[in-house]
């Protein structure tokens, strides 16, 4: 094995410590509200951090890894050496993330995700560009790659619109907006607001003031949320090697996955209501430690899942039925999103006699309780489990406004029942299927004696 | 081979959250001594009333495959691992249960960590021999 030092750029994650530090005499000097105080404070605050800085280069020097055919070995500490081995039989999973900031030095964020939930489940390596090639080379070889999936034309759009999260892509809006005012000094988000406001006021022209605004800003998050998806999965392309599943794309952050395919513990199709306009299904794959990442490995058109063979050849739909929703609790499924919408009708119906001009934009509450209501119906007839022929389990449950049809993969999972008078006089209970990668199923109203007699593989 | 918690252990336990709310309650003495006497006596009662006998209902069955806890009266929970993933035991002994002979058995598979609190110290250190070393005490 050769010795080599990890890229400079792993004292950052030291450096960030000291900044937290420095938040210590700022306070100070805030309390105090002078100016011999703050030039105290940011006295101090210059000797932390370049004592964090002087600490940080110490570690990275004294951290040092090494690599051979099938292990790696990271070296660490100053005071205490400790020196870890990390084989090919013990991780599940690697992932090569390089950002614009790492692409700038030459650096790759390289994470191992191993195959059992001991500590560490999973382990972050700060690499050259050539080292982290040859550091996944060396634990998940790939030998020639042809390619299972990559998106083109509608593919590529129906990808995009599945693969966006509105939630993440907001808050990352928000960040960016925020560092845009610090780094450039300006009023950068007192624009965009005026920007957007002057939008909503255009829209007030055809449609009533409050549901413009909140129709501008989901037409803004809409769109912000598909521009970021757009530029994450460019050239996003998946292969299967010699028993790797690699997945590639990213247009400012390369992102680099490759799954050892044995340790897939569970694929799981996710219905969510952009999918079932597109007709087209994502599929996330879990494999030991590793959850599934934030961009499905897969997007495959209804009613063709070959697809999801070529990848995966373990992967089975369910054999039989799933459930037998005669035996169910309607109640159980319905009492939450009928409450909800019992509770926005009557805020509208409140509304129409006290503020009408209000209803507008409390008719967007009943719409999405209405959706809930029906997502929960189709639970009450879909949600179950079965165990297939090929030693596999499939699992169906609902989530939020997405049903999740699951292939679980791996025997190592562990079960828990959950029943209450009810349904134990209905000789039902609420199962949940627990992963080793720490994600839980929970599936409800299924039949107790079913549940009971889920064999584990010897 | 099934193994169950006795009262003392599932006694203990619940002095647990009893004494942590009585802790909690002392700043409110001063001000409110009969509301916050009322108080400390109700969750007094929710701990040794409905707390102890859920935790002594907790039976655990080392099966040919698998281990299965069972744990609650009204409310039952039932939990079963496989016994080949189990990767690790934990026994936890505070003063009182080793006055009392108890213990906290924690058992470690993937995915998930699954709690025995109260039960025998014999038993735990027979079940950990028997998960981890094919029954060979140490």
């Amino acid at each position: 094995m050769k010795g080599r030092r990890f890229h400079i750029i792993f004292t950052l994650r030291y450096l960030r410590y000291g900044l937290l530090l420095c938040l210590v005499p700022m306070l100070r000097a805030l309390v105090e509200f002078d100016l011999d105080s703050l030039w105290l404070a940011l006295t101090q605050d210059a000797a932390i951090l370049l004592a964090s800085a002087a600490a940080a280069l110490v570690l990275w020097h004294a951290t040092s890894f090494a690599w051979q055919e099938g292990a790696v070995q990271v070296s660490q500490g100053v005071v205490l050496r400790q020196s870890q081995t990390f084989s090919r039989q013990s991780i599940a999973a690697l992932e090569i993330v390089r950002p614009l900031s790492c692409r700038l030095l030459g650096a790759s964020r390289v994470t191992l995700y191993f195959r059992a939930n001991a500590a560490p489940r999973r382990y972050t390596l700060y690499l050259k560009k050539r080292d982290a090639a040859a550091v996944a080379e060396a634990l998940l070889p790939v030998c020639t790659e042809n390619a299972v999936f990559e998106p083109t034309g509608f593919e590529r759009l129906a990808f995009i619109m599945l693969s966006a999260n509105i939630l993440t892509s907001s808050l990352f809006a928000l960040w960016g907006v925020r560092q845009a005012d610090e780094l450039l000094d300006g009023d950068f988000g007192r624009r965009a607001a005026q920007t957007l406001r002057e939008a909503a006021l255009f829209v007030a022209r055809f449609l009533p003031a409050g549901f413009a605004l909140l129709l501008t800003l989901g037409f803004a998050v809409t769109g912000f949320t598909f521009l970021v998806a757009l530029v994450h999965t460019a050239g996003f392309q998946v292969c299967r090697s010699g028993g790797v599943i690699v997945s590639r794309g990213g247009f400012v952050t390369h992102i680099e996955r490759r799954i050892f395919a044995a340790c897939v513990s569970a694929c799981d199709t996710c219905v969510s209501p952009a999918a079932r306009l597109l007709r087209r299904y994502p599929v996330y794959l879990a494999a030991g430690s590793y959850r599934g990442g934030d961009l499905p490995v897969l997007v495959y058109k209804k009613g063709e899942e070959r697809a999801v063979r070529r990848l995966l050849p373990a992967f089975s739909p369910p054999d039989g039925p799933l459930c037998a929703p005669a035996r169910k609790s309607p109640v159980q499924y319905l009492w939450q999103p009928g409450a909800l919408l019992a509770l926005s009708l009557a805020v509208c119906g409140v509304a129409s006699f006290a503020m009408p001009q209000l209803l507008p934009m409390l008719a967007v509450p009943v719409l999405l309780a209405l959706c809930s209501l029906l997502v929960s119906l189709e639970g009450l007839f879909r949600e179950g489990f079965c165990k297939n022929g090929s030693r596999t389990l499939s699992v169906c449950f609902t989530r939020f406004f997405t049903r999740h049809e699951v292939c679980v993969l791996t025997p190592d999972i562990a079960y828990t029942i959950t029943e209450n008078p009810f349904s134990v006089s209905g000789g039902r209970c609420d199962l949940r299927v627990h992963l080793p990668c720490g994600v839980r199923y929970r599936v409800r109203g299924v039949l107790r004696y079913l549940a009971q007699e889920i064999p584990f593989a010897p | 081979m099934e193994y169950t918690v006795p009262r003392r252990g599932a006694a203990v336990v619940s002095a647990w959250p009893a004494g942590l709310g009585a802790v909690l309650s002392l700043p409110f003495w001063k001000n409110n001594a009969a509301f916050t006497l009322s108080a400390l006596l109700l969750w007094a009662a929710v701990c040794f009333g409905i707390l102890a006998p859920r935790l002594s209902s907790c039976v655990l069955r080392v099966g040919g495959h698998h281990l299965t806890l069972r744990r609650g009266l009204l409310f039952p929970v039932t939990r079963r691992i496989p016994l080949r993933f189990v990767t690790g035991c934990h026994i936890l002994q505070s003063p009182l249960q080793r006055m009392t002979g108890t213990c906290v058995l924690a058992l470690y598979s993937s995915g998930v960590t699954t709690v025995a609190p109260g039960l025998r110290r014999a038993d735990a250190e027979a079940l950990a021999a028997l998960l981890t070393q094919g029954g060979r005490m140490l």
